[in-house]
């Protein structure tokens, strides 16, 4: 027996995601059975099965270190922050226009 | 990606801030254990629920009528599977483990599944009173249920006893409107189900309740049991139906139903595998059970299933 | 179009996906794995679906609409010696292994003879086929799935064998045509006859079976049938088989408990 993560798809709609799992013994037998276990109501249109020994699962804190990269995350507030100076040097310019005149 | 806490102050401060555990995490035994039996008990009940079922499907009057109870109990089973693969991941029993503990009789599922439907009113009595007592239930889990993979599964689980809910009550609707004889079926049904469903909740919280502490369950019994109470008591006599409860009485004060004390005795019974008709549920399941054992031995002689591992979901 | 007969023909399918769908209603909960509970219960669903949507056609024949309460009239409230099932169908195991080794050999049936409908000149026949054979598929492969395993295992081969043989001499029966066959023909409405399914059968009964176990009481059964076969019905049809009587009673108790009661 085997032991099988069952993933569903709604087309053109979301990604795939995970429903849950299910044990069997051969994948034919796991596909047969997913479909009545996990998408009897159509709750997907695409099924993947993927065998839970065959997931590649990082290690523990595989990608934590990736949360502290602000470098990768510009949230616009310097670009806020310049065009409002900028708005408040030249009065006359529209506010809600791209900035390019008055930034420059 | 697993993480662990250093003391249980830690811990609980990170579900008080509303964290999510997941199967890989290092959480602290005691916690473990606690989700764990919730969610085995709660798999046993799906399962015995939809054996009390089973008894009546066969004899469903009408054919569109038939298809429409047996995806309902095949639901019930389908959520047993879904939370036994969940309980499975949590490593404390293995699924087989679960479900021979359960047909040996060493392990609790819900009181009122130690009943027995004996007429079609009881059918519908269950769909309509167990049903509705365990969506409240599950409802006020999801809420803020702190073990993810848990939550998850109860999302689909709830949306289907939606369906149910709905099936329950055009049933007992039709019998309403129906003729004496089965107005009266319904009634010694709802003399039957009444209170065992309404101990479906249990006896009050303790206080000190770690399920309450741990964000396993979200509200006091006795906060669910009167929302059914609430709901229910209008409805059934709305109908022209008679709650089988004495005391009952309206009380003004509050603007609530009061059915007066509750004899938690049978609850207790059910609980040490005593209820009316645990014994034989019991035995037929396990009988069951032990009869098709030659095809599971047969499909897993080409390997065994894997421990749950950290990774996956 | 001789309605009456064609009537006829039509329930025959009718009463076999009727009374195979109640047979697999019983293994809700008690099969051998809870994803097999769920797996089982939608076949059995189908079935009874098919039955309900055999039956409608029937009564619109009729000109009657085809409600759930004219539909369950049919279904259930007609007397035994109305009723047009095989006797495979009516037979009630309480072995897993013969609802398994039934299932397989009913579905590779049912595929054979929806194929023989699909050109239908009744338009509303052939689409019930178009969706019935779209299940169907599925419901074969399902069976293929366990056998190929359970065929392959020492400890499981002699029950698939041991329930083969017991199930051996009520297969040709599935092939059995009606009276009524004969004008559903010549109304194009089916294509062929069902007896003409016998050879197809037993050839995939060889290929799955044969080389597992010994299928010698089988094919001793399907070359009798074959011998006897006319394609002008014979009387299995018309004669209930002693398991009838009790599964209708089952099947009844609600609906015998106020006949005037809807449910």
């Amino acid at each position: 027996m085997h032991v099988y993560e069952v993933f569903l798809k709604k087309d053109g709609r979301e990604e795939f995601r995970h429903a849950g799992a299910l044990e069997a013994s051969t994948e034919e037998l796991a596909l047969l059975l997913a479909r009545e276990a996990y998408a009897r109501r159509a709750e997907g249109d695409r099924l993947w099965l993927v065998r839970r020994d065959h997931v590649i699962a990082a290690a523990d804190e595989f990608v934590a270190p990736n949360a502290d990269k602000p470098h990768r995350h510009h949230d616009g507030a310097a670009v806020a922050s310049r065009r409002r100076a900028a708005r408040e040097a030249s009065p006359d310019s529209s506010s809600s226009g791209t900035g390019g005149e008055a930034l420059r | 990606m697993a993480r662990s806490w250093d003391t249980m102050e830690d811990f609980e401060a990170f579900l008080d801030g509303g964290g999510l555990v997941e199967a890989g995490d290092d959480m602290p035994d005691p916690y473990r254990r606690a989700v764990f039996s919730f969610i085995e008990m709660h798999a046993n009940s799906e399962l015995m629920g939809g054996l009390t079922e089973r008894d009546w499907i066969p004899k469903t009057p009408g054919l569109r009528h038939k298809m429409a109870v047996l995806a309902k109990t095949q639901d019930e089973i389908g959520h047993g599977h879904l939370l036994y693969m969940v309980a499975a991941d949590l490593g404390v029993k293995t699924r087989t483990q679960m479900l021979e503990d359960l047909f040996a009789g060493r392990s609790r599922f819900h009181n009122v599944f130690h009943y027995q439907a004996v007429t079609w009113g009881d059918q519908v009595a269950i769909a309509f009173l167990v049903d509705a007592a365990a969506l409240l239930s599950q409802q006020a889990v999801f809420k803020n249920c702190s073990y993810g993979p848990y939550k998850r599964i109860l999302r689909r689980i709830i949306a289907e006893e939606g369906f149910h809910m709905r099936l329950g009550e055009d049933r007992m609707m039709r019998i309403a409107e129906g003729t004496p004889r089965q107005r009266r079926m319904f009634q010694e049904s709802l003399d039957r189900w009444f209170w065992p469903a309404l101990q479906l909740f249990g006896p009050d919280s303790k206080p000190d309740d770690v399920l309450l502490r741990w964000h396993i369950k979200s509200e006091r019994n006795e906060v669910l049991r009167d929302r059914w109470v609430q709901k229910f008591v209008p409805m059934l006599t709305g109908y022209g139906f008679t709650v089988p409860a004495p005391d009952l009485r309206w009380d003004e004060e509050t603007s609530r139903w009061d059915v007066g004390p509750i004899d938690w005795a049978p609850l207790q019974r059910t609980l040490e595998q005593g209820g009316p008709d645990s014994a034989r549920r019991i035995a037929e399941a396990s009988d069951n059970w032990q009869r098709t054992a030659w095809v599971r031995a047969a499909l897993s002689a080409g390997g065994s299933a894997q421990p749950a591992h950290a990774g996956s979901a | 179009m001789n309605v009456s007969a064609v009537q006829e023909f039509l329930l025959a399918f009718a009463d076999d996906e009727h009374l195979m769908g109640q047979q697999h209603t019983e293994w809700i909960g008690v099969a051998p794995f809870l994803e097999e509970d769920l797996a089982f219960s939608s076949i059995a669903q189908d079935e009874l679906g098919h039955a309900a949507l055999l039956y409608g056609l029937v009564l619109e024949l009729d000109g009657i609409e085809p409600s759930d309460t004219a539909i369950d009239d049919l279904a259930f409230a007609r007397p035994g010696q109305e009723y047009r099932s095989c006797h495979l169908a009516e037979r009630t195991t309480s072995q897993w292994s013969e609802a398994l080794v039934r299932h397989w050999v009913y579905d590779t049936f049912e595929e054979l003879r929806w194929g023989l409908l699909s050109e239908s000149t009744l338009p509303a026949l052939a689409a019930v086929t178009t969706r019935a054979l779209r299940e169907e598929a599925f419901h074969r492969r399902h069976a293929d799935a366990l056998l190929d395993e359970l065929l392959q295992a020492p400890e499981a081969r002699p029950r698939i064998a041991e329930a083969l043989n017991r199930i051996a001499a009520l297969i040709p029966g599935l092939c059995e045509p009606t009276a009524g066959e004969v004008a559903a023909i010549a109304a194009g409405v089916a294509a062929d006859s069902t007896a003409g399914l016998l050879a197809p059968l037993t050839e995939a009964l060889g290929a799955r079976f044969g080389g597992h176990v010994d299928t010698g009481r089988v094919e001793a059964a399907l070359s009798e049938a074959g011998q006897k076969a006319t394609g002008q019905g014979s009387a299995g049809r018309t004669r209930r088989s002693k398991s009838f009587q009790p599964l209708m009673t089952r099947m009844r108790e609600v609906l015998d408990y106020d006949p005037s009661a809807v449910w």
